[in-house]
């Protein structure tokens, strides 16, 4: 719930408003859950709150939602490669050429993150990026990441 | 792991450590929903969002309360109907069993009632009627009777004859302590007509053997035998055809190639002991059941070497090729004159056609080649025929239902006299025939061996 309100201030940045749109949104979470089969409630509760929030916005007289589509959910469960034992070693070599490809900032900032477990702040202050790029160098360096771990997979079957 | 307002509240206020902080930017990373949450958050640092959130969290509290109860009117009912019907079926099951359990359990009391005062001897004459299942294939003999020799220990009254047309059950009267026994090619079935057992008074369960020390009513007399004649039944057939009870049933899979290793459909399959036959399917795989852990079989498929194979049950698939007959080679599959001089060997491929004037809707579900095959190896024509080489034809009508069930065959314009019962047979225990436009259609079809 309390992520449900966090996106509602987001959208509306008003307390008040978002606290109405919070029963609201549960009310129609109930109804939903009833007439669809939801395999990520997570997402698919997201993606119900921050469409409700934008709809709000565009005109408040109009309380309709858009019928979600819960397959169309990306889920974000899978996006963790396939570690069987045995490809193990065959992955971790791919993932370290993948690091070599990187652009020198992603490649700093996912360093520090991922194999030295540091914050966006500490990183921050080690690199001297400013905090949203240091946010911004990590989400594209493991987006490009995964990318390259992909097509390599797809050249080894 | 799901973080609260006070985690990213802290998170932002800088009071978590940098391992936590580290944490939550992971968990961030991973999941969106998260990600805008925290981006809500951080964009209202400065106004109060605590109040409104505690109230909103009230009123989700009272709603859940509610919701407990609402949702009983949609869901809950659904789960009702079904258990209430599931409830209905299971009464109507149950009062089902009450109504036919009732009969049976009225004998016992009755049973031990009467036994008691009464010390029937061995000797005193009190018919009873029995039935005895024989099961079948039963072998014919010329004129087409089965041969079945039914007697007692003590003496036959009245006649013996199967109680309906080809049927298995035979019924004879005799006296009590008798032992009646069919006896047919294959196999002898007996059974105690009274056990004369002294019933102790304190049990009150229906043993298997019949006791029927009075004259029952015909009703429970009936049931009591049917009850001795199920054990008997299924100790006959698991043994496929001895009279000896089983202890272990074995399982055999078996499949016929021929030499180059494609598989020989409809195969004729003899178990020599047992003279048990059958044949195998259209991909020529066949199982047996038995209590032994080897079966010696005979195989035989038309333009083959028959051969003798040893059946084991621990081998999942018993592989039996057979060798190309060289000596049939020669031997044309319709015979038109019999050639005098010829060996034993008879090399019968009988044919089946459909006659033009009959209706294209019918035909073997496996294609008429291979019921071409399941003929050829699987006829029996009679000993006359055999014997003599003879050749000719019959013309064959039965009708076959949409599901592929055949039922009213008939033989007409044929000189084989035993015929009807033959092409009977074959057609009953063959492959499944098909019906294209699903109307029952009645079928013609000329035999020529």
């Amino acid at each position: 719930m309390d992520l449900v309100f966090g996106v509602c201030l987001k959208y509306f940045k008003e307390p008040e408003r978002s606290k109405d749109a919070v029963m609201d949104i549960f009310t129609e979470l109930y109804t939903k859950l009833l007439q669809h089969e939801v395999d990520n409630f997570k997402g698919w509760l997201h993606v119900l709150a921050r469409n409700y929030c934008l709809m709000q916005l565009r005109s408040p007289r109009n309380l309709k939602t858009t019928e979600l589509n819960p397959g169309f959910m990306h889920s974000e469960q899978n996006t963790h490669l396939n570690g069987e034992a045995f490809e193990k070693e065959e992955h971790l070599t791919q993932l370290a050429q993948c690091m070599e490809g990187l652009p020198a900032e992603q490649k700093q900032t996912v360093e520090l993150f991922y194999l030295q477990q540091k914050c966006y702040n500490e990183i921050a202050s080690i690199t001297g990026f400013e905090w949203n790029k240091v946010r911004s160098y990590i989400q594209n360096g493991k987006r490009n990441l995964k990318l390259c771990m992909e097509e390599k997979q797809i050249n080894f079957d | 792991m799901n973080y609260s307002a006070n985690d990213i509240d802290a998170y932002l206020k800088g009071r978590l450590s940098p391992a936590l902080m580290h944490a939550m930017e992971k968990a961030a990373l991973d999941d969106p929903f998260l990600a805008e949450a925290m981006e809500g958050y951080a964009g209202m640092q400065d106004v109060d969002w605590k109040t409104a959130l505690e109230k909103a969290r009230i009123a989700l509290q009272e709603k859940n309360n509610e919701a407990n109860i609402i949702p009983f009117n949609q869901t809950k009912f659904r789960w009702l109907k079904t258990a209430a019907a599931i409830l209905v079926i299971i009464a109507g099951t149950a009062l089902t069993y009450y109504l036919t359990r009732e009969k049976s359990s009225t004998i016992a009391p009755q049973e031990i009632a009467q036994q008691i005062p009464v010390n029937k001897t061995p000797d005193s004459i009190d018919p009873s009627t029995i039935k005895l299942n024989v099961p079948r294939p039963l072998k014919t003999n010329d004129s087409g009777n089965e041969l079945v020799t039914v007697s007692t220990n003590k003496g036959l009254k009245g006649s013996v004859k199967p109680t309906q047309i080809n049927s298995n059950v035979y019924t004879i009267t005799t006296q009590n302590g008798a032992t009646a026994t069919a006896t047919t090619n294959e196999l002898t079935v007996k059974q105690d007509v009274a056990a004369n057992k002294p019933v102790p008074p304190a049990s009150n369960t229906i043993t298997p053997v019949v006791t029927v020390p009075f004259p029952l009513s015909a009703e429970s007399k009936q049931i009591a035998v049917n009850e001795a004649e199920q054990v008997k039944k299924t100790t006959a057939y698991r043994a496929m055809g001895n009279n000896k009870t089983v202890t272990a049933n074995r399982y055999f899979g078996a499949k016929v190639l021929g030499p180059d290793n494609s598989p020989l459909p409809f195969a004729n399959v003899n178990v020599k002991n047992e003279n048990f036959g059958t044949y195998a399917d259209a991909s020529g795989n066949f199982r047996l059941v038995s209590a032994d852990t080897v079966i010696t079989v005979e195989v035989k498929s038309v333009g083959y070497e028959s051969r003798t194979f040893n059946l084991r049950s621990n081998t999942p698939v018993n592989t039996i090729v057979l060798k190309e007959d060289a000596a049939l080679v020669k031997t044309t599959t319709m015979p038109t004159n019999p050639k005098m001089g010829e060996t034993a060997n008879r090399t019968y491929s009988p044919r089946i056609r459909m006659l033009k004037d009959s209706v294209y809707n019918v035909e073997p579900a496996d294609g008429w080649d291979k019921y071409n095959t399941y003929i050829a190896n699987n006829l029996e024509l009679p000993e006359m025929i055999l014997d003599k080489e003879a050749h000719g034809e019959m013309l064959i009508s039965f009708d076959v239902k949409p599901n592929g069930a055949i039922s009213n065959i008939k033989v007409n314009d044929t000189d084989c006299g035993n015929c009807e019962a033959i092409a009977k047979k074959l057609l009953e225990k063959g492959p499944q025939w098909k019906v294209k436009n699903g109307k029952k259609t009645s079928a013609k079809i000329k035999l020529q061996y």
